[in-house]
């Protein structure tokens, strides 16, 4: 059995084809030389026993007429049958007449007859059988063989027997050689192959396949076998090169703890790292040693918890080296069980995080710096979430609205926006968050003691490491002052411009009045004289004075008109004096001195009772004079003739007028009535200038209150205006 | 019992006969023992003559039946007479029992299947011409007898009884001789 464990397959082969062929052959032989030993054996006995029937046969006559010589005769034709050794022949009392021996024959006869049959002995057979004939028995015939034959023919036998095995051995033998070559020789490749393979690990090396039986079909699933960990190899190396190539570029450190021996196999990086030199033999007792003082305990209570749990571990500490700062590390492993839940084995991972705990360090130092300049920033600082849910304000902030940071926190804080303003911050501020803009928003925050102040808003977007929105970083400043400055400004803007549009007014005036008004007169003054002077030149006196009185009153219009510029230039220049002025008593003057300057004149004029304001007392006094007059000037054709100067409170406020029953105007032509020079009566029917009007809108819009004119075609006219409640000081604007 | 007995006696029969062939035989190979019984010449024709009916074929209509009695005949007062009873009682040959008859007449050779005749007998020749082309076999010890149409002849050939047959004579009268029997013969001189 030794031997089959251990021996080549051709040996195998050979042997069992061997051992087939001899058992075979031997299973064959014994059984062809038992065959043939018993069936010589009988043929033999029966040759026997048919030549001593025969003989017996041929020898009744011999003894039934107890012929001798006839006896011996039968007998010698024995001879030519050499198994039979001797014969005799017996008479029917048993006594021998006769015998034969062959020549060199031991054997001999009995003297008397044995009984009939056969006996065996030794190498010696007796056959005894009866002579008689017609039922007679004369006698018995003893015939004795030789049956060595039959040894000698087994000896024979076997010697064949074993020349044909030994011939037959060496053909199967060759044969076995050649014939097992053919499933050897293929064997013998892949074994060989195979040897190839385990001792160089190439497995590139392929089997050529000789045939296409099952050992070519072995051959291939063999080659593919080594193809496929072929490639396998490949993408393990490959996979596992980009593993150490990935903990190489990561800077990973790799260890792995075996408990049951206490040791710690370590990588380059993590040797690096706990700076121990390359390869150094690490235990437990080592790497504690390698753990800072302090962190020493924590790190031995959590490897030992981890232990005794399922979980993976991770924990930071410093290392024991001499550098400083202190070098920090990370670790990460994981507990690897036996099936009682012993830790048998530990592996995992140290990161040197050295610089990225310097680098947190710096952060919290900027926070912290941030906090700091925060908190004691006189502006309002806040921070928001990218949904705009704000998670932090500073002091002053808290401070100027008074409520808490929880108050505040999130939305909190738009408790204290009004709702218009809020609803416009959301809109603006909602848009930029869309597109991660800065922004800039004005809106009203209530303040700790109630008032609404203005407040500019800026928020820029802040961006998380990752380069995501992580919302808004703001500041607010409250901007009240300056928006209330603003508002004034404004509205010196406003009165300069107001002014300035007067002044351009008065400059079209002056234009128109010097290309029409002013040439009037002119030209009458030019027509005139040079009429008089043809008069004086024809000698008619009377006529040439008439000219020149005319020349005269043309030259005296144009000294009004002159005297009229001048005072709206006057009255546009003036500065307001402001005081209180009682208008109703202004009125009773104007209308008293009108009354004593046309005393034919029957007018009814009703004067409001107590009507004052805040105004320039001379300037008011022009406007009232202008329209009171005009009122005077355009009843003059009224039989009954009607004025009333009063004031009604109107919800924008308190409006003064002038009502009369007088000549009234064309509503079309109403926005004329206000512009310098321009009359919507011809001298004929009223005289006058056209700047009465022009000088009233001119000082009550230097009050900055307003004049308007109602009325129809020879329904009177009502004239209203405002004064503001109180005028401020024109003396704080400059002038442009 | 009835068989048994016969078997008995057959088998008597043919001890006896056995023991005279035996005696007749050694009588005259081993003259010198005088202590031994001598036998009678006649003893052994008669052994002879009964040995010889089994070494010869008779035609099928020989026989009556085919246990019909087998008949040897011999002349009143032929010396083997004595003997021949002797020698035939109980015999059968080939099924058929033998029987002795005296010859009183030639006619009587007509039943016989064998008729012997001992030297010198002046009948001899008549009997013989009786039984010619007969199947009646003639066996004798006289001169000539072979000439005058017999069958077998006993020839004294001291020490022993030698025997000639007349294979011509067998065949006129029908009748067949062994292989061996005619063997014997021709070694007779």
């Amino acid at each position: 059995m030794n031997f089959f464990q251990h021996a080549p397959l051709r040996q195998k082969l050979t042997a069992l084809t061997m051992v087939c062929s001899v058992v075979a052959l031997l299973t064959t032989a014994v059984a062809l030389g038992v065959y043939e030993f018993f069936f010589y054996q009988r043929t033999m006995f029966q040759q026997l026993e048919t030549l001593s029937s025969i003989t017996a046969r041929n020898s009744g006559a011999a003894l039934a007429f107890a012929n001798t010589e006839d006896a011996r005769r039968v007998l010698a034709a024995l001879d030519a049958e050499p198994a039979v050794a001797a014969a005799a022949l017996y008479d029917a009392t048993g006594t021998k007449i006769a015998d034969y021996r062959r020549r060199g024959a031991a054997s001999s006869t009995p003297p008397q007859a044995p009984p009939d049959g056969l006996v065996r002995a030794g190498t010696e057979l007796d056959i005894a059988v009866p002579v008689s004939e017609a039922t007679k028995r004369f006698g018995t015939l003893l015939v004795r063989a030789d049956v060595s034959a039959i040894g000698q023919r087994v000896a024979a036998y076997i010697m064949v027997l074993i020349g044909t095995t030994l011939v037959s051995g060496m053909l199967a033998l060759l044969l076995t050689g050649w014939l097992s070559n053919r499933i050897v020789a293929p064997v013998q490749a892949l074994v060989t192959a195979a040897t190839g393979v385990k001792t160089t690990t190439d497995y590139s090396i392929r089997v050529p396949k000789a045939e296409d039986d099952e050992l070519g079909a072995l051959t291939d699933a063999f080659n593919e076998m080594l193809a496929r960990i072929q490639q396998n190899e490949a993408d393990l190396y490959r996979s596992a090169e980009r593993f150490r190539l990935a903990i190489e570029a990561a800077k990973i450190g790799t260890w792995d703890w075996n408990l049951v021996r206490n040791e710690i196999e370590w990588n380059d990086r993590n040797c690096e790292i706990f700076g121990v030199p390359l390869g150094t033999r690490v235990n437990s007792e080592l790497f504690l040693s390698l753990v800072h003082d302090d962190d020493r305990p924590r790190v031995k209570a959590a490897i030992e918890s981890a232990a005794h749990s399922t979980a993976d571990f991770s924990i930071e500490f410093r290392l024991q080296r001499p550098e400083r700062p202190p070098h920090y590390a990370f670790a990460r492993g994981l507990f690897l069980k036996s099936s009682a839940g012993d830790p048998l084995r530990a592996v995992g991972v140290t990161i040197d995080i050295t610089e990225r705990r310097g680098a947190e360090l710096r952060i919290i130092e900027s926070e912290t710096r941030f906090r700091a300049v925060a908190e004691r920033a006189p502006a309002l600082i806040w921070s928001c979430e990218p949904a705009l849910k704000r998670d932090y304000f500073n002091k002053t902030w808290l401070n100027f609205t008074g409520r808490t940071v929880e108050q505040e926190h999130g939305t909190g804080w738009q408790a204290g926006v009004p709702e218009a303003d809020l609803y416009r911050w959301k809109e603006i501020v909602g848009g930029a968050a869309a597109q991660r803009d800065p922004y800039s928003i004005e809106y009203r925050l209530r303040r700790a003691d109630g008032a609404l102040r203005w407040m500019v808003e800026t928020g820029s977007p802040r961006t998380a490491a990752d380069g995501s929105f992580a919302g808004y970083l703001g500041s607010c400043i409250d901007i009240t002052a300056r928006k209330e400055n603003e508002a004034e400004l404004e509205a010196h803007v406003r009165t300069r411009t107001r002014e300035l549009e007067v002044a351009n007014q008065e400059l079209e005036t002056f234009s128109y009045s010097v290309s029409h008004d002013l040439r009037g007169p002119v030209r009458a003054i030019q027509g005139f004289a040079e009429i008089a002077i043809e008069e004086c030149q024809a000698k008619n006196p009377e006529a040439a004075i008439e000219r020149l009185t005319r020349v005269v009153k043309a030259a005296e219009r144009m000294n009004k008109l002159i005297d009229a510029f001048i005072s709206m230039a006057r009255i546009s220049r003036a500065e307001l004096k402001i005081e209180e002025v009682d208008l109703s008593r202004m009125a009773d003057e104007i209308f008293g001195f009108l009354r004593s300057a046309n005393p034919d004149r029957r007018v009814e004029a009703i004067v409001a009772r107590d009507l004052r304001c805040r105004g320039d007392d001379r300037l008011l006094r022009i406007a009232l004079e202008n329209l009171i007059g005009n009122a005077w000037k355009f009843t003059s054709k009224q039989e009954a003739a009607r004025i009333e100067f009063a004031a009604e409170n109107r919800p924008e406020g308190r409006v003064f007028y002038v009502r009369d029953n007088g000549a009234g105007f064309d509503c079309a032509l109403a926005h004329k009535l206000f512009q310098a020079f321009e009359r919507l009566h011809h001298n004929s029917q009223f005289e006058g200038l056209g700047v009465g009007l022009s000088t009233v809108q001119r000082v009550i819009a230097k009050h900055e209150g307003r004049i308007w004119a109602e009325g129809a075609e020879g329904r009177g006219a009502t004239f209203y205006f405002t004064l503001p409640d109180r005028p401020r000081a024109s003396s704080s604007v400059k002038a442009a | 019992m009835a068989i048994l007995s016969r078997r008995f006696r057959q088998s008597l029969a043919g001890l006896l006969l056995l023991c005279v062939a035996g005696l007749g035989w050694r009588a005259i190979t081993s003259p010198a023992a005088g202590a031994l019984p001598v036998v009678t010449v006649e003893a052994v024709h008669a052994a002879f003559t009964l040995n010889l009916t089994r070494f010869i074929t008779w035609p099928p209509n020989a026989f009556a039946a085919a246990n019909a009695p087998l008949v040897i005949g011999t002349f009143p007062r032929d010396p083997v007479n004595a003997e021949l009873d002797v020698a035939a009682r109980g015999e059968v040959v080939n099924g058929h029992p033998v029987r002795t008859l005296r010859l009183q007449s030639l006619d009587d050779a007509g039943k016989c299947h064998v008729v012997f005749v001992s030297a010198p007998n002046p009948r001899q020749a008549a009997l013989l011409q009786q039984v010619a082309h007969r199947p009646i076999l003639a066996i004798g010890d006289g001169d000539g007898f072979l000439e005058l149409g017999g069958h077998v002849r006993f020839v004294p050939q001291p020490p022993r009884i030698g025997l000639r047959i007349s294979v011509e004579n067998l065949k006129a009268s029908g009748l067949e001789a062994r292989a061996q029997l005619l063997r014997l013969a021709a070694s007779t001189p």
